[in-house]
């Protein structure tokens, strides 16, 4: 698929728009067991990976809506990135840990890593 | 004259405290009440050896940058510890903050990985290559 076509702001919200559904994902089934199922906000910590999908949205769809993000020395689309490889890396661990897997966590992984192209090729627009 | 300048010493320091974070991830984390044996950071999930790697690589790459004589080349290996090594830190507060029955491993693994962190981007930051 060609991103070059689409505008910078298009990518930016519909970045963060995966991240809204990453996040509406985390309560969704994430595993069953028998007639017992859990969904990703039973771990304690769920909590954390909402701020970390919150702040890369943020800074996504404050940058296409041409908002002052105050990162001086970092490019947004640099730490959004970043951000978003970590819950790339969350949904992964959990795929890779858990038995009886739900349709839940896939949602978690496919939202997670469209939004982590998206915000990379920014990246690499913002460094070229 | 020595190699080793103020970037091969951040580097040597970062690999050595991911090192041990990985070796961290084998000590007691948590102790859940009624239970006798407390459970590593290895052994909260079956997936534990994905940031091990992780880490694990992140250091390798940091060491060997700093010893070997000219480093890895043109690779920018600060910056790829530095991308790397969070992984670790992430993984530490996701478990830390989860429970409330910790361990000495656990805390001990949050200011292994916090410092490689550190020192990986204080070399990214020392370092050249980009």
């Amino acid at each position: 698929m060609d991103l070059q076509g689409i505008s910078r702001e298009k990518k930016e919200l519909a970045a963060a728009a995966c991240m809204l559904l990453f996040i509406i994902s985390l309560f969704l089934k994430w595993q069953t067991f028998g007639v017992l199922s859990g969904s990703g906000a039973d771990l304690g910590s769920w909590w954390l990976v909402v701020l970390i999908a919150l702040a890369a949205g943020g800074i996504m769809a404050a940058d296409a809506l041409g908002m002052e993000i105050p990162l001086r020395r970092i490019a947004p689309s640099a730490v959004a990135t970043y951000l978003m490889t970590l819950l790339v890396f969350y949904s992964v661990v959990f795929i890779l840990a858990i038995d009886g897997i739900a349709y839940g966590v896939w949602l978690a992984l496919v939202f997670s890593v469209v939004g982590l192209v998206l915000a990379y090729s920014l990246y690499r627009q913002d460094t070229r | 004259m020595s190699r080793f300048g103020a970037l091969e010493r951040l580097e040597s320091l970062g690999a050595v405290l991911g090192g041990l974070w990985c070796g961290a991830l084998f000590l007691p984390w948590f102790r859940p009440d009624g239970v006798d044996v407390a459970l590593t950071g290895a052994g909260l999930i079956d997936s534990a050896w994905l940031p091990l790697v992780i880490v694990a690589v992140a250091s390798v790459l940091l060491l060997v940058d700093a010893v070997s004589p000219d480093g890895l080349g043109s690779l920018p290996v600060p910056g790829i510890s530095t991308f790397l090594m969070p992984i670790g830190l992430f993984y530490t507060a996701l478990f830390l903050l989860a429970d409330d029955h910790l361990r000495y491993g656990a805390w001990t693994a949050l200011g292994l990985s916090a410092a490689a962190v550190l020192f990986a981007g204080l070399a990214w930051i020392t370092d050249r290559r980009g």
